[in-house]
């Protein structure tokens, strides 16, 4: 299985939830039921960072030349992202949870977008077809997917 | 891009968002329903995807094909009615209960797809037709740009 397909595949996900999500805010009452579903968000969408930083930018970075901007500013859009996060975790009431949460949601969609249109494209090109396999299968183990049955893809 | 790739990268995603629900509905069970409404809609949502563009394709391939379609979309069906359940409670044990158990059910049906519907459809469907449903995954998850291997 292809590695930026996987990925795809996380961030049709993600969409979903913030579309829900955006839709959902206006009319929560309670802070609890902003920070509880935005923390399974965060859950997910940090731990895709970590997978997108240790396994494909690793990939790229040596096929790209030194303090190339697009990995670099790959990373820091992913710490900001966190940083967003935290900001939801750590508000005391529901209009700074709402906000918060609001914000961290444009910044992931813009980031996905940018990954999409520039950085996974560009991967595309400096992967062979078989290294992008290689860290699927990575991918693979890391997230539990077909843990049980052994890889067929 | 491979259908089959994408489904299975929406199942890396939800594995951890199980994951944490599991944890949260356990220090939190007043806010179940909200908890697994955000896991919930992707649920739903993964689930009618599979079923209109891959499952729609997979079924008309064989017999056999058609039976695990056919198990497949019972547990898209029971997955469901477990979430429309969960909508009409206002949170709570109950609620925590019926979300633990479709946490569950889920997992059971990822499983199965990952054993037994997608290496069937890897085999049966033509590259071409799991690319081609791909691009249409692509489109209706309203991902930027695409292209095939």
């Amino acid at each position: 299985m292809d590695i930026l397909n996987v990925l795809l595949g996380e961030h049709g996900v993600f969409y979903g939830q913030f579309e829900y999500l955006e839709q959902v805010l206006p009319g929560v009452s309670a802070i609890e039921e902003v920070q509880g579903p935005a923390g399974l968000l965060a859950a997910a969408v940090e731990t895709h960072s970590a997978l997108e930083d240790d396994l494909l930018f690793a990939a790229i970075e040596p096929h790209l030349d030194a303090g190339s901007p697009d990995v670099l500013g790959m990373r820091m859009m992913h710490e900001a992202i966190t940083t967003g996060f935290e900001r939801v975790r750590l508000a005391r009431d529901l209009h700074a949870a709402r906000e918060a949460c609001v914000g961290v949601i444009e910044l992931a969609r813009q980031h996905f977008r940018s990954e999409e249109t520039v950085l996974f494209p560009k991967a595309r090109l400096l992967l062979a077809e078989e290294a992008r396999d290689t860290l699927g299968a990575a991918w693979a183990d890391r997230r539990g997917v077909m843990r049980a049955f052994g890889m067929w893809r | 891009m491979n259908i089959i790739d994408a489904l299975l990268g929406e199942h890396g995603a939800l594995y951890v968002e199980m994951d944490r629900l599991e944890q949260a509905l356990q220090d939190a069970p007043a806010h179940a329903r909200a908890l697994a409404a955000i896991v919930g809609i992707a649920i739903d949502c993964h689930s009618r995807l599979e079923d209109e563009l891959l499952f729609r394709v997979l079924a008309r391939q064989s017999t056999e094909a058609e039976g695990i379609v056919r198990s497949m979309q019972r547990m898209h069906g029971d997955i469901a009615d477990a979430l429309a359940q969960i909508r009409a409670l206002p949170g709570g044990p109950a609620a925590r209960d019926l979300a633990l158990n479709v946490t569950s059910l889920a997992r059971e049906h990822f499983s199965a797809e990952e054993e037994l519907c997608f290496p069937l459809a890897d085999e049966v469907l033509p590259e071409a037709v799991l690319s081609r449903l791909g691009a249409r995954w692509a489109e209706r998850r309203e991902i930027a740009a695409v292209r095939t291997r």
